[in-house]
């Protein structure tokens, strides 16, 4: 183990510098979350009409069949993959939103509940215990019954419901890494209880992180989808993807096209975040990436 | 050797040419390269080697076991008298049926580990049946008695009862004595024992080596000892094979092998073992020889210790953690694991502490370094006693003394580069800033412990376990300590680095005047780097003194026990040691049942010895 190369600073090549990027979890990932997100990003400019455009004379246009509707319609004649592109702004929205608001409020809570343990710990977990015996549809109706219907309302409603499952998860790696000698080492030096949990513990826990938050995702964008379906998320004129489904499963017989476009768009945004996922918990193991 | 097909009579197995491979193609790693051997009936063949060096892996393959781990017999036979098949086999070639009916009935294992090896859902009882019936096709009821009977074999007190409990009712070394016993009571020919001590403690190392020698006496038993251990090697083995980097280094007889080497690397490996009593007559810590290094060259003397003022003093510390039990919660039992615990270390001074698992000796440690609250006592450090000072206050402290411990592979966080690990304690009590100036000054840890400063940016799996060792003393000399608490530090490495690490350490004690208190069970490594030594036993100090004083005459029935349990490196010569019977007690009491603190008595100046031995009930000490 001896290296001579001490202030020589060895010239990388471009490949080898970002070699990190250089993989295919990455590139398919950012390919095809990179692809839908700008869609989506440009929808509203793309199409000011929202969707809405009834065309009673075109209604079930098989798909590929012609430039107006390269996708088909649906039973009110309404352009396919211009709703697909549409929706995406709400089951994107609710998707990512709701998993991130419970990622971050579930991580915080179970790293202080399973670092500091004590009364907190217990209250907070019994409390957990509750919400997650709570029928998460019914606890959705008597909240929009009494507040309304609305997309926000639904964000909220599932951070509320799902933070619940990643702090226990983070609580359970807490409690076998706060035992572990790094974390005692950093408290026999004096280190702060905040960069512990932040520094040392955190980071630790992040790989069963990762997996359920990119599972949450494809979750909550079915989820929102079945309210929706109940009439309680946004109004049905709205596209999303989660109410095509729905919408089309009376016709799935005779114009399969109305449900297997939104499906399809629904599997293709899941498995890019999840390559993504899979990546970022990759790279954040050291001994995962191969050095050098 | 030749290719014979057959054995001769008194062999019982023989390796031949064996290689074993893990992987495939050009990633291929030789577990085993070319290895032979030969064991014979009613001997003892120990397989020495540091660890990785395919010591564990040969003996898998006779189990054929190897498979199973994902790898393969590339080349070799491994030939064995089988009584059960009626003929000579060739294990490596056998099928599967058949070599079930040898595995564990005509060859069995003992494992390192006797906390996971035992199922912990199934009685004791239930698992030495079922390999009975499995084997032997005899009734439950006929099994039974003779799982009893083998329980009475390793002496387990009260077998019947024994074979109701399951595993985590026994202490470690009760366990071990229930896994020979599984082991046994198919009488194999063969017991391959894969460090079957290395968990436990010294005198319950030496019950169980005992026990082990006791067996193969009866039944003639063949035994492969793998250790890494040369004390205990020179007291089980007939023959001894030396192993590294998957080859054989050198075999023969313990005597030739072990008394005059012919192979440099076992001679190395040799020199760096350190053997108690050798240092008799000395009043100073000595540095290890290591072969290729001369010692003479820039040996530093070891520094002369200033008896002026301590750097720390502890007094009367006694730490107790509660057990919680009842409906209530309420705390029902508390373990005794420091009871008025006093000493002082003064600069560039090395007390040993030392003593067996559960004599509380870490929590000493831990106390002092603030990651445990006592319940009384105080630690003065330079005669200011941190626990009457308010929290704040006392976080400074944590930079006066810095703790290492003794897993390499577990103190270092696996995210984050060794650079990083060791700036952020100079980082907290701002000894540096971070950048350029915090990365030099890591460099400069780096060289200081004989590392380079261009591994500052790896990860800790980059790294060996002295090398992370070696990390961890970098850290801890990071805010610049005057006293090193050394958590079992070197317990974890093999024995030339671990020679390395703690001559590393007295170097920097001679450098740096720092002070150091050594917890540590090993013996032979308390007598080499320590000053003074401390007892502890059931949580009390129960004798203390200079080195000499303990070593050449120990007062204490239970240090003279715990000098008399270790393997004495001395091939060709058996101990002649009474084993220790039953079980050291629990230090956990009931609520309000305190223990009796024992007076310390002056004996010789400085030597202090506990008067009686009460409390030591359920161990026969003298």
């Amino acid at each position: 183990m001896t290296d001579q190369t001490q202030n020589v600073k060895p010239r990388v090549s471009f490949r080898r510098k970002y070699h990190r990027f250089f993989k295919f979890e990455f590139i398919a990932g950012i390919v095809l979350t990179g692809i839908l997100g700008a869609l989506v990003l440009a929808a509203t400019w793309l199409f000011p009409e929202g969707g809405r455009t009834v065309d009673l004379m075109a209604r079930l246009t098989p798909p590929f069949l012609s430039w107006e509707h390269p996708l088909g319609t649906d039973p009110l004649g309404r352009d396919i993959l211009e709703r697909v592109i549409l929706g995406g702004r709400i089951s994107f929205t609710v998707g990512i939103l709701s998993a991130a608001g419970a990622v971050v409020l579930g991580t915080v809570i179970g790293l202080l509940a399973g670092y500091y343990r004590g009364l907190w710990d217990t209250l907070i977990m019994r409390f957990a215990d509750i919400q997650l015996a709570l029928p998460f549809i019914l606890l959705a109706i008597t909240v929009i019954a009494i507040v309304g219907p609305g997309t926000d309302r639904i964000i909220v409603l599932m951070i509320v419901s799902q933070w619940v499952q990643y702090a226990r998860l983070v609580r359970s790696s807490v409690l076998s890494l706060r035992e572990r000698e790094f974390v005692q080492a950093a408290r026999s030096y004096g280190l702060r209880d905040r960069k512990i949990i932040f520094g040392h513990i955190l980071p630790n826990a992040l790989g069963p992180l990762i997996i359920l938050l990119t599972l949450n995702v494809a979750n909550n964008i079915l989820l929102e989808s079945s309210l929706t379906f109940l009439g309680l998320g946004a109004d049905p004129q709205t596209p999303t993807w989660g109410g095509m489904l729905s919408e089309g499963r009376n016709y799935i017989q005779t114009a399969w096209w109305v449900t297997v476009f939104p499906g399809v768009t629904i599997m293709l945004t899941v498995l890019g975040l999840n390559l993504l996922g899979d990546w970022l918990r990759d790279e954040l193991d050291p001994l995962g990436r191969t050095s050098r | 050797m030749t290719n014979q097909t057959s054995l001769p009579t008194d062999t019982l197995l023989s390796v031949q040419n064996l290689t074993v491979q893990f992987g495939q193609g050009s990633g291929a790693v030789k577990a085993a390269d070319d290895l032979s051997y030969t064991l014979a009936r009613n001997k003892t063949l120990a397989i020495v080697g540091e660890s990785g060096s395919g010591k564990s892996v040969s003996s898998l393959a006779v189990l054929g076991l190897i498979r199973h781990l994902g790898g393969q017999v590339a080349s070799g036979k491994i030939l064995f008298k089988s009584d059960v098949l009626g003929r000579e086999v060739d294990l490596c070639t056998l099928a599967e049926e058949d070599m079930r009916h040898i595995r564990g009935n005509e060859i069995a294992m003992i494992f390192q580990e006797p906390m996971t090896s035992l199922n912990p859902v199934f009685t004791i009882g239930s698992q030495i049946v079922e390999t009975l019936v499995l084997h032997q096709g005899i009734s439950q009821r006929a099994a039974r008695r003779k799982a009893r009977e083998a329980l009475e074999l390793v002496r387990l007190p009260n077998a019947a009862r024994m074979l109701d409990s399951y595993p985590h009712q026994l202490s470690g070394g009760m366990r071990q004595r229930a896994m020979i016993a599984m082991a046994l009571s198919c009488q194999p020919k063969i017991l391959i024992a894969d460090e079957p001590t290395t968990a436990l403690d010294v005198t319950i190392q030496a019950q169980i080596l005992n026990i082990i020698r006791d067996l193969q006496a009866e039944f003639g038993t063949s035994v492969i000892f793998i250790s890494h251990d040369m004390g205990v090697v020179s007291e089980m083995a007939d023959d001894v094979l030396v192993m590294k980097a998957s080859k054989r280094v050198e075999m023969g007889s313990a005597k030739e092998v072990l008394g005059s080497p012919k192979d440099a690397y076992t001679q190395a490996l040799l020199a760096a073992v350190p053997r108690i009593g050798s240092m008799t007559g000395t009043s100073l810590p000595k540095l290890f020889d290591i072969p290729g290094q001369a010692p003479t060259e820039e040996t530093p003397a070891i520094s002369e210790v200033d008896k002026s003022q301590p750097i720390i003093e502890i007094d009367k510390l006694t730490t107790r953690y509660d057990i919680r039990g009842g409906l209530l919660n309420r705390v029902t039992h508390r373990v005794h694991a420091a009871e008025q615990v006093s000493f002082k270390i003064h600069p560039g001074e090395t007390l040993a502490l030392v003593g067996e698992s559960g004599s509380g000796k870490s929590t000493v440690g831990k106390t002092i370094q603030q990651l445990v609250e006592p319940v009384s006592g105080a630690v003065r450090f330079r005669g200011k006693d941190i626990f009457s000072l308010p929290k704040e206050e006392r976080t400074a402290f944590r930079q006066q003394s810095q703790y290492v411990f003794q897993d390499p592979y577990g103190s270092l966080n696996p995210r984050k580069t060794v650079g990083d690990s060791i700036l952020e304690p100079a980082l907290v009590h701002n000894i540096v800033g971070a950048g350029a100036e915090g990365r030099d000054y890591v460099c400069d840890l780096l060289e200081k412990v004989g590392l380079s400063s261009s591994q500052v940016d790896r990860y800790p799996h980059e790294f060996s376990g002295g090398q992370r060792q070696r990390v961890c003393i970098a850290r801890s000399l990071a805010c610049k300590p005057s006293l090193v608490i050394a958590d079992e530090a070197v317990s974890a490495l093999d024995v030339s680095v671990q020679a390395q690490v703690v001559n590393l350490l007295m170097r920097l004690q001679a450098e740096e005047g720092l002070a150091y208190l050594f917890i540590t069970h090993d013996m032979a490594v308390v007598e080499r780097v320590s000053h003074r030594v401390a007892v502890m036993y059931l949580g009390q100090i129960v004798e203390i003194g200079t080195r000499q004083q303990i070593f050449e005459n120990p007062q204490h029935p239970y240090t003279r026990r715990l000098l008399a349990a270790v393997p004495v490196l001395d091939p060709g010569n058996r101990p002649d040691r009474k084993p220790l019977e039953g079980e050291i007690p629990s230090a956990t009491r009931a609520v309000g049942d305190e223990p009796q603190i024992l007076p310390l008595e002056e004996v010789a100046t400085g030597h202090l010895v506990a008067r009686g031995t009460k409390g030591f009930d359920g161990l026969q000490l003298a």
